[in-house]
């Protein structure tokens, strides 16, 4: 009776082996003696034949992967030189890139390889060593680095694709750089390009300070002409005004106002003067002082 | 006692029939082979039936990709420059039987298609000349030489040891370490050149800036003057004006005050003043000393 009972649950243990579940992101792919049942198992509860018969593998498919890929030959190796790339004006740069895959076709990506990231590695730096090939170093160093990593993208999607059973979203450049022997003479063209441009900046700094200098001047001249102007008419205007208040008092009694005047120049004639007086019809020559004399008439 | 080698002998059975299943899974091949010689091939993944051992065995070969890497050698092309270049084979066995009977390993596989990839490199690159390799003027022929390299290899291979060669791809193209040498000096070179120039055209920017900023200054202050004379001017013009209206008032009267004003202007300063008795000015101090 009890060798029954265990009989009946060894075999039921047995059977029961082959339940699984597939996780939210992954697919079983199952197999039985080999042949492989498809379509890929999705998430959830299945069951397989129990082991030698039926096997599963698990698979992410969501879960984006990631390859650091370093252009050098002899991968791992550390071998000096080993990571340069030629570009098509002869020049020299190293570059490495990061890739992102994630599988499509879980059968192709179990079964046809043992290693997919080394494969897409070489197919990486397959594609970098003919895309630069056809660049100028100037622009593999700056503008053309979005065109690097697109071609790169599609010429590696295009190879191994179908032999991985991968899809590659997306390749960054990690780095794009001279090589070590030369990046001195590549790091001092960066700061000529900033000296120029600090001279530039200078002159047009001190251009901005000459000018409104040289404003605020042209002003200052304009003002004082301006004052000058008005000083000039005021003093006209003034000195008009006298006269015609004296022309007003003239209009009225002409010689008495004549006579005002004289007396009035004379007044204020006499505060420091030396005024001699002269007969001309009695004297013959007069000495005027400073090697003048006034000659009277003969 | 009867019942225990019963069941150890249905086991023994059981067993050697299973011997007669063989799973095969995907990439792989299975060579059924009986007493050693070999007697067909199963290259379909799922399970295979044979005679039970030891009539028939079955060996597995695999078919997945492989991949062999071409250890960089230096070549020459055709306008003799010097490259060192690196390329990858990927391939699978496609025939195990000729496989078998051929290289037998993977080890050595690699080594016949690394080689074979090798002297079809260096003949394919002595053919071309470097523009083809790296240009920045037309586009370079390097796919071209993986498509030529393929295909020869590929038909090669597939004859001679039934392996299918997938793909051939170049994945290193250098200068030898000697060319690198003079290749650094040259980019130093053309560094400093660069550096030079940048150098060079800001000067002239910056100089450009600060004479054309000299111009203006110089217009600024000039126009400034010119206006200054011409305001001043201007005033002046209005005196005149005014002083032409006030001795066409009347003419007489306004010499005859002018000329005192004058008097007043000129001897202000002090000085000697020698009145003659018949001028006017004399009676008038007559007049004055008389009141």
């Amino acid at each position: 009776m009890i060798k029954r009972l265990v009989f009946a649950l060894i075999v039921g243990l047995y059977l029961g082996s082959g339940f699984y579940s597939v996780g939210p992101s992954q697919r079983g792919v199952e197999t039985f003696l080999g042949r492989v049942l498809m379509p890929p198992r999705p998430p959830g509860l299945h069951y397989h034949a129990p082991w030698p018969f039926g096997r599963v593998t698990k698979i992410d498919v969501s879960r984006v992967r990631t390859e650091d890929v370093r252009c050098s030959w002899g991968f791992g190796r550390m071998v000096q030189g080993a990571s340069y790339l030629l570009t098509g004006d002869e020049n020299v740069v190293q570059c490495s890139f990061q890739i992102h895959y994630i599988i499509y076709d879980p059968v192709k990506f179990l079964y046809f390889y043992e290693k997919p990231g080394d494969l897409i590695k070489r197919y990486v730096c397959a594609n970098a060593v003919d895309i630069l090939a056809n660049m100028k170093i100037d622009d593999a160093l700056t503008v053309g680095r979005p065109m690097i990593t697109s071609r790169i993208k599609d010429m590696v999607n295009k190879g191994i694709r179908d032999l991985l059973g991968i899809d590659v979203t997306s390749v960054l450049l990690s780095g794009i750089e001279p090589p070590l022997p030369v990046k001195s003479a590549f790091a001092a063209v960066s700061s000529a390009k900033a000296d120029a441009q600090r001279m530039v900046e200078d002159a047009m700094g001190q251009s901005n300070r000459d000018i409104p200098k040289a404003r605020s001047q042209a002003t200052r001249t304009i003002t004082i002409a301006n004052a000058k102007a008005r000083e000039l008419l005021d003093t006209a205007k003034g000195d008009l005004d006298a006269y015609y208040a004296a022309l007003k008092k003239f209009n009225q009694s002409p010689d008495q106002t004549r006579l005002d005047l004289y007396i009035d120049t004379l007044k204020s004639l006499m505060n420091g003067l030396d005024i001699t007086v002269v007969d001309p019809s009695k004297v013959m020559d007069l000495y005027l002082g400073r090697g003048m004399f006034l000659q009277k008439p003969r | 006692m009867k019942k225990v080698i019963g069941i150890f002998f249905s086991v023994l059975i059981l067993v050697w029939l299973a011997t007669m299943v063989v799973p095969v899974y995907p990439a792989q091949f299975v060579v059924i082979t009986r007493l050693g010689r070999p007697v067909r091939v199963i290259d379909r993944p799922g399970p295979a039936i044979k005679a039970p051992w030891p009539f028939e065995s079955a060996t597995h070969i695999g078919g997945r990709l492989n991949l062999t890497e071409v250890t960089p050698l230096e070549v020459l092309t055709q306008d003799k420059k010097n490259l060192v270049m690196g390329a990858f084979a990927v391939w699978r066995v496609m025939d195990p039987l000729k496989f078998l009977s051929s290289v037998r390993t993977f080890d050595a596989a690699s080594v016949r298609i690394g080689d074979m990839v090798a002297s079809l490199l260096g003949n394919q690159v002595a053919s071309m000349p470097l523009n083809d390799f790296i240009s920045v003027d037309h586009p370079t022929a390097l796919k071209k030489v993986d498509q030529a390299l393929l295909r020869q290899v590929k038909n090669r291979c597939k004859s001679a040891f039934g392996i299918d060669v997938v793909d051939v791809r170049v994945e290193r193209m250098i200068f030898p370490d000697d060319n690198l040498r003079h290749v650094f000096n040259r980019m130093r070179a053309e560094r400093r050149r660069i550096a030079k120039k940048y150098r060079a055209e800001g000067e002239e920017k910056a100089m450009k800036i600060m004479s054309d900023t000299d111009l203006k200054v110089r217009k600024i202050l000039a126009d400034a003057k010119m206006k200054a004379l011409q305001i001043e001017g201007d005033a002046q013009a209005k005196v005149l004006a005014l002083k032409r209206k006030a001795w066409e008032s009347n003419p007489e009267f306004y010499r005859f005050y002018r000329r005192l004003q004058a008097v007043k202007t000129v001897l202000k300063r002090g000085g000697q003043l020698i009145i003659s008795t018949n001028s006017w000015l004399f009676s008038i101090l007559e007049g004055i000393k008389a009141k």
